[in-house]
Formats: C-alpha cells, structure tokens, sequence
C-alpha cells in the first residue's frame, strides 16, 4: 500500500488516522450500543415492564418511561348516554279536510293489506312447490349414490381378500424361512456359549485361586491391622486416663465451679511431659474458676508419657466439665 | 482501666479509712460509753430453801420474812422435765401451799422466774422459761390469787443455778423460782 | 472393559485401601489429644505471703503479712508458708526467684512494702502473682490511715481472696457478741464488738443481768439486743459509733429476738404479753406500730428477714417440737415448715444471697450447725460438736459464725458454709457466746 520512499511521518499520520477511525467507530458503536440498552425503570404502580430495546426510541432523553403498545394511551371515557331521540312534528289544526284524509288513508291501507296478502299466499304456494321438486330430486339422487357405493364396496371386498391371501401365502414362506434362520443361529449360539462356558469356568477357577490368595493376604493384613488399632486404641485410652487422674488430682476445684461449667484449656507438652503453654480458651467460668483451671494444668507437669512413643501428642485440648 | 480500678480502690480506702478512723477504735472505753447497767442484779427473791443451795447468798433473810414458812412453803423453787413445763406430782402441793399463801393475803405479790437447762437456742428456751412460770401462774390463779399479784418473767437459759453440762446440773436449772417481792 | 483390565483395578484398589487404613491409623496420632475433666479435688490454695516491707515507726509493728496470712488461712481456702522454711524474703516481684517458690509447692506468691506518705497516710503496696503461669494477677496499692493499718491488712486480703477464689473477702468485717464473767449467781455480761479475726476489741455494753441476741442493721450503725437490767427483757438498739441508747420494748412478758429488717426500718420482735406465749411481731420503727405475725398458742420466736425483706423466716414448735417455718410479712398466707427429718430444728438465719439456711438441729449426738438450702431439700450437718448454736452469715456468705463448747468451754468458732473447714476464734476472755457477723464495712 505505501509506496516504499514514503517518509515514517506520513506512517505514523496514517496510522493515527487509522487509530481516530477505530476509535472513531468504537465510540460509534459503543453510543449505539448504550443507545439501545435504555434503563429499564420500574414503577411502583402495577405495570408490565416491557424490555425498552423493542420500543421505537424517543427523540428525547430516556428519562420518558416507555410506552406499552398493548395498553391503550390514556384516553377520554366513552359516555353511556344514548343520543337523544328524532322530535315528533306537531299536526295542523283542520278537521273536516282531516277526515276526508283520514278515510282515504284507511282505504288505501285496506287495498294495500290485501294486495300484501295475495303476495303472500302466491308466494307460500311456489315455495312449497319448489320443495316439492327438490325434495324428488334429492332422493333420486341419493338411490342412484346407494348404488354406486354398493358395487364399489363389493369390489374392495374381493381385491382385498384376494390381497389377504396372497398376504398368507407370502407370510408362511416367511415364517419358514425365518425359522430356519433362527434355528441355525441358536445352534451357532449354544455352541458359542458352551465355548464360552468353558472358557469362563477355566477363568472362574483361576480366578478363584488368585483370590484365595489374595483374601489370605488381606485377611492377614486385617488381623494385622486391627491388633495395632485394638493396641493403640487400648493404650491410647491408658495415655488418655493417666493424664485425666494427674489433670483431675491438681484441680483446686472452687466452689463455684459447678455443673453446667465446661472450661477449655489448650496444653502444650514437650517430649517429657513437662508442660511448657497452657491456654484457657472457650470458659463459661468466672475469674477465679479460669484461675483454678490454668493452675491445674501448670501443676498436673510433668504429665505422664504414654506406654507407645507414638501416641505422644504435643497439645492436648483439656475441658473442664464438672460433674456433681 | 487499671487506673480507673487503682484510683477507685483508693477513692474506697480513703473515704473507707476516713470512717473507720472513727470506728476502729482502741479496746475499750473510747467511742460508745460503755453502758453500764445500774441495777445490779437485786436478788430479793434468792431463794433460801435447801433445795438450791448454791443460790442462797443474797437477800435471803428478806425473803424469808415474806411469803409462807412451814415445809412447803419454804420451798421457792419448782423443778421441771426435760423439754416439758408441767409442774411434777412431787411439786403440786409446794405451789399448792403458796397458792393459799397468795390468796390469803392479796397484798403479797410475787415474780414467777422461769429457767431452762442450756441445752438448745436460747430464745427459744426463754420461751420455754416463760412456758413453765405461766403454768406455775395459771395452778396459782387457780386457787383464787388475784392477777395483779403475780409477775412472770423467763431467763431461758442465761442464769443457771448450777455451772455444768452433765444432768445433774441441767436437771438443777430446769426451774421456775418463786420470789416475793414486797 | 476386558476382564484383565477389571482385575488389574480391583488388585489395585484394594492395595490402596490397605494403605489408606494405615495411613488414617497413623494420622490419627497427629490430631490434638482430648481429654474431659469432670471433677476435681477440695484443697486449699497454697500460697506464700512473704513478710512486707516495714514502714517504721509509722506501722507501730503491726506486721501486716501475719495478718494477711492469718486471714487467708482462717477462710479455709488457703494454706500458707511457713516462714521459717522461706529461703528468701523479697519484696518486689522482681526480686521472686519464682523456681525456689515453686519447688517448695507454692502456686501463689504475695510480696508487698509499706511506706509513709504523710502523718496521716500510710500505704501499702503489694502483688500477687501467679507462680505457675509467672503472671502477676495483682499489682495494688490500699492507702490506710496509721490508725487503722489492720484495717488495711485485711483489705489486701480481701482483695486476694477475691482474685483467687471469685467471692469478695469479708476480712475487713465485724462481729459482735456477748461475754460473761464470774459464777453463777454473780455473773456479769458484756456485749462486745471486734474486727473477724477477734481483734479489736470493744465493750459496748456492761450489765449484772442478762444480755442477749445482738443484732446489726444492715448499715452497720445500729445494733439491737436484749437486756434483763431490770428484772425483765427488753430490747434496745444503740448506735455503735455513739453508744446512744434507745428502749425499742419493755412490754410485759417475752421481750426478745430482735431482727432488723434489711433496708433498716422495721424491727421483728418476740412478745408474749401477760399470757406469757411467744409470738412474733414486726415493730415499724419510725411510727412505732406493731403488726402481730403469728398468732397461736405455740412458741413462735427467732425471726430473721429474707434479704429482700418480703418474709421471715422463725421457730415454731406448733407441730410439737421446734422446727424452721417460713411467712409472708404482709400476711395472707400460712407459714410454711421449711425444716424435715430432725426432731428439733431451730434459729435459722438466712444467706446474703437468700438461698441458704443455716439453722441448729439436734441429734443422736447433740446439736450442730446445719445448712439447707431455702427451698427445701436434704440438711447438711456442718459441725461436729455437741452444744453448737447462733449461727450467723459472714456478709459473703462463705462462713458461718457460732458458739460451741470446747473442754468445757464457751467459745466462738467459724466453719465454712461447705462445711470442709472449721476453725476456733482466738478467746481473750471467758465464756464468749451469741455471735453475729456485722456487715460489709461500705
């Protein structure tokens, strides 16, 4: 792109557009971006929240809640009343003309009624007439129908028992092959699995035998391991109780240490017994009782050393929990 | 909060001294005057039968002028049970004797002092003193002395006649002495 | 999978188990070791209070460790040094070599030194330290007037044997009793007061007759007792500080067993009028009105107040014999026997706290201190002697006060109130009988 004896000046003013572009186009997107992604207010009232991205933007800031197509803008009601009824004209003040208006009105009515009666009758006669005729034609047709599907169904009926019984013929040649086939591969199988069989038995007893072997070995190993437990645990109760009665003979107990009383105490010991930290810790005691506790254990050193080396623990975590 | 604490037990000892130079005195005679009682022990009504030697040193020839001569009524002390104030058979007829004395002459007056052994709480023996002189009363209002003539009072055990803790000694103070006293 | 391949983890598996096993077994040696502790024994605390330096002539040669030490002792919690076996004698706790202590069976250590601030001030500092843990507990200063330089002594005390054994000390408390001279019928009766230790002693009252059942105010400044100066009972009270008299009764009959109500208004009283039966009243001291509080024809005597001063608790001997009864002083209810299983139970006198009673009970044996517990509940036999009686409460409610015969003797003794501990007042005089333990001095 650049011509070669182009000067770096020119690189670098280029790069730096080219850098404003991004830059230019990140920013771009990124306002677009937020553009789209309006904060979504929620109201107090009971509305649904719509996702404001869906919504056509409003020219204005965001500050506007967005409106729901759904639910109709605020309208004015539409009022109940009905409009008023047409006013009847009033009639003019004439009587004889009246009269003679009035009689002619009622002959005319009269002629009028009969005329609408003839029409009437001549009506009602072709309309029972027209059903008449469709009535005919409509059975007509339907013997004509009963007959057409009679013979089509007797003809199905003979295609398909032809069909069904070439569907027999067919299905035994099936069945007979199929039983053949199935025959020939329980042979295969037996024969395979009294090969496997054999195979299986000859691991089984070898099997056998390394796990014999092996089940004697861990068994020894059990016995051997449940000896050293049974010892440690025994001698580890044995540690537990020495350092109990020394512990239990150098506790001054005050008076006020009474049942309900559980007082912890972190002891540290050297190889020796001779205690060297003492830590009151948890105490539901008063001074005087954390006092006493401390003390007993200061004094309890040099405690006593288990009968196994290998139980010698460093910290001991004491609790006090008078009994009567 | 050290110093808080020194400074209140300081505060305490200061104010607790500045009383107690005034209450921790000297052994005695400083402070609070010894009050001493004036009316030392007057025992006008000692009685003077044999029946309490140990208690005839004062006043005898007094009491013996009042009240009954004659054996029985010579006798100015009743004796009781242990942990009981009925008047025993052998003392009816000695209280029955001051009883007609007392009647007889409604002037006379006397004081009915009752006395346990040491053994128990003392006030609850000065009630029980107090017991056995009211039922030495009631047997003398029984025979007709006026009320006005008879005083009681109990010492529970605090006057014994006789020093000592066997049963000779407690059999000995377990007693209601009869005084007369104009 | 092939079968080989599913042997191959199965021998594998099992391989680890056997380890994991093993492993656990061991690792179980590296968590802390636990151990309950659910009694203890009853011992007294050994402590070594090392003579203090003096502060002649200003401490008039009152050695206050002797008496700090005899304090300590006397409570039955402690067992203190002797000083002859003391290798050293410091005085700062920089100057404890805390291993000599220690190898002589010392948990505690006191060191202490006197100094004159002026004439009229004299203190002592001294601490307290902790000879196992190296931690000093205490670091006081009790500044006393010279006068009174006991009474500081037993202020160090009672700040020690608050910080060893969480029960605030009552060494620097009195107690007031009554002595009596000479033989019957020439004996002469003295009522007294001294500090606990006995010392100090003063005559507050001297009479020819009778004087009996002293009782404090709980301020400290009166006390009520009962006098047969003139041929009868009656009961005083005096103030202590003055030796100012007041005749509270001289009715006829029983004027005995007064007992000052706890906030100091009212007195409870036995009377018996002419009638001569015993029964209990209260007497409102300003107003002077008498409320009856038993009536019937039993002995009803010995009344003491709850600490909240709701109830007296008394003796009665209603059910035949005297026994421990309880009532309401506002009246309403029945009294109720507090006192079972013995045939004669007697003076009860209630703990500072009000739980505990201790009263006198008789048995095959004679008559003891014993305590119970105000509720109800079994009687613990305290003391051992045969002619024991008049207990009272040290105001901490750790001791009892009493009379007892020792070789015939009258003579005042204090036990624990757990019972482990009994030990003999030093007697200066006579027959000394009656005692009651005053209360805190504040």
């Amino acid at each position: 792109m650049n011509p070669r004896g182009a000067g770096p000046g020119v690189s670098v003013a280029l790069s730096v557009a080219l850098h404003a572009l991004l830059a230019g186009l990140f920013a771009l997107g990124f306002w677009q971006f937020h553009r789209k992604e309006p904060p979504v207010q929620q109201l107090a009232i009971e509305a649904t929240v719509v996702d404001g991205s869906r919504l056509p933007m409003p020219a204005a800031s965001s500050s506007v809640p967005p409106i729901s197509n759904d639910s109709p803008v605020s309208e004015p009601p539409v009022p109940d009343t009905q409009p008023p009824l047409p006013e009847v004209s009033e009639p003019v003040d004439d009587s004889a003309a009246r009269d003679q208006l009035a009689r002619e009105q009622a002959a005319r009515q009269l002629a009028e009624r009969q005329q609408q009666l003839q029409d009437e009758q001549a009506q009602q006669a072709k309309a029972a007439r027209d059903a008449k005729a469709a009535k005919e034609a409509k059975a007509l047709r339907e013997a004509k129908a009963a007959k057409e599907a009679k013979a089509a169904r007797e003809a199905q009926l003979a295609k398909e028992a032809k069909a069904a019984e070439e569907a027999r013929l067919a299905k035994q040649a099936q069945e007979l092959r199929e039983r053949q086939a199935r025959e020939a591969r329980e042979k295969q199988q037996r024969e395979q699995q009294a090969r496997e069989q054999q195979a299986r038995e000859q691991q089984a007893r070898e099997q056998q035998a390394r796990a014999a072997n092996e089940a004697e070995l861990r068994a020894r190993m059990a016995a051997e391991e449940r000896q050293l437990a049974a010892q440690n645990s025994g001698l580890l109760a044995q540690y537990q109780a020495q350092i109990r009665s020394r512990i239990e003979r150098a506790w001054i107990r005050p008076p006020n240490a009474r049942p309900g009383l559980s007082c912890e105490v972190r002891i540290t010991q050297v190889p020796g017994g001779e205690v060297v930290g003492v830590r009151v810790g948890n105490c539901n005691g008063d001074e005087s009782v954390r006092q006493s506790i401390e003390a007993a254990a200061y004094r309890a050193s040099p405690l006593p050393l288990p009968a196994d080396p290998s139980l010698f623990d460093r910290n001991l975590l004491v609790t006090f929990k008078p009994q009567d | 909060m050290r110093k808080t604490l020194t400074l209140l037990v300081l505060a305490s000892v200061l104010a607790l001294s500045a009383c107690s130079g005034k209450k921790v005195k000297p052994v005695t005679g400083a402070g609070g005057e010894p009050v001493t009682s004036t009316q030392s022990g007057a025992q006008t009504g000692g009685a003077g039968g044999g029946t309490s030697g140990t208690r005839g040193t004062e006043g005898s020839t007094a009491n013996g002028a009042l009240g009954p001569t004659g054996e029985l009524g010579s006798q100015r002390v009743i004796y009781f049970d242990f942990d009981n104030s009925d008047i025993r058979p052998e003392f009816i007829d000695v209280v029955a004797a001051h009883g007609r004395f007392l009647a007889n002459n409604p002037a006379v007056r006397v004081r009915l002092e009752g006395h346990t052994d040491e053994r128990g709480s003392r006030e609850y023996n000065i009630a029980l003193g107090e017991r056995r002189s009211q039922t030495v009363r009631r047997a003398l209002l029984l025979q007709g002395v006026k009320e006005s003539q008879i005083a009681t009072v109990s010492y529970g055990e605090e006057r014994p006649a006789v020093a000592g803790s066997d049963e000779l000694a407690y059999s000995k103070n377990r007693r209601v002495e009869i005084f007369y006293i104009n | 999978m092939d079968l080989t391949m599913l042997q191959t983890l199965r021998k594998f598996s099992t391989r680890m188990l056997s380890a994991l096993v093993l492993w656990a077994g061991a690792g179980a040696a590296y968590a802390d070791l636990s151990i309950d502790i659910t009694k203890g024994v009853t011992d007294a605390l050994s402590i070594a209070v090392v003579p203090f330096a003096r502060s002649v002539p200003a401490d008039g040669g009152l050695d206050v460790a002797a008496v700090v030490q005899h304090d300590l002792e006397g409570s039955g919690r402690f067992r203190g040094m002797d000083r002859k076996d003391m290798l050293s004698t410091p005085v700062r706790v920089a100057d404890i070599q805390a291993a000599d202590w220690r190898a002589a069976r010392n948990d505690y250590i006191v060191v202490g030194r006197l100094s004159s601030i002026s004439n009229t001030e004299l203190v002592i500092d001294f601490e307290l330290v902790n000879l196992l843990s190296g931690q000093t507990l205490l670091q006081q200063r009790v500044s006393v007037a010279p006068s009174a330089l006991r009474h500081g002594a037993h202020r160090v005390a009672d700040l020690i044997y608050q910080r060893l054994t969480g029960t605030r000390g009552a060494f620097a408390t009195r107690i007031g009793y009554v002595s009596v001279d000479g033989a019957p019928p020439a004996q002469r009766y003295q009522l007294l007061l001294a500090d606990a230790d006995g010392e100090n002693i003063r005559v507050i009252l001297e009479s020819a007759r009778p004087i009996m059942s002293p009782a404090w105010s709980s301020d400290g400044e009166w006390v009520a007792y009962v006098s047969f100066e003139n041929h009868a009972s009656a009961v005083y009270v005096q103030r202590v500080r003055t030796g100012e008299r007041r005749l509270v009764s001289a009715r006829a009959g029983i004027n005995g067993a007064p007992a000052f109500s706890p906030d100091g208004r009212r007195l409870a009283l036995t009377l018996s009028g002419s009638t001569g039966n015993a029964d209990i009243y209260v007497l409102d001291l300003a107003t002077q009105l008498l409320t009856r509080i038993t009536e019937d024809p039993a002995i009803d005597t010995e009344a003491t107040w709850s600490p909240d001063g709701k109830q007296l608790y008394f003796t009665s001997d209603r059910a035949g014999g005297p026994q421990i009864y309880r009532v309401g002083v506002q009246g309403g209810e029945a009294a109720r026997r507090l006192s079972f299983g013995v045939p004669y139970a007697a003076r009860p006198r209630v703990s500072p706290d009000g739980t505990q009673l201790a009263l006198v009970v008789r048995d095959s044996s004679g008559y003891h201190i014993a305590a119970q517990d105000v509720a109800g509940g079994a009687l613990r036999v305290l003391t051992r002697g045969s002619l024991d009686e008049s207990p009272s409460f040290a105001p901490n409610g750790a001791q009892i006060i009493y009379a007892a015969r020792e070789r015939g003797q009258a003579i005042l003794a204090m036990v624990s109130a757990d019972g482990q501990v009994t030990q003999r007042l030093k007697a200066d005089r006579g027959e000394v009988r009656d005692p009651v333990w005053g209360p805190y001095a504040d």
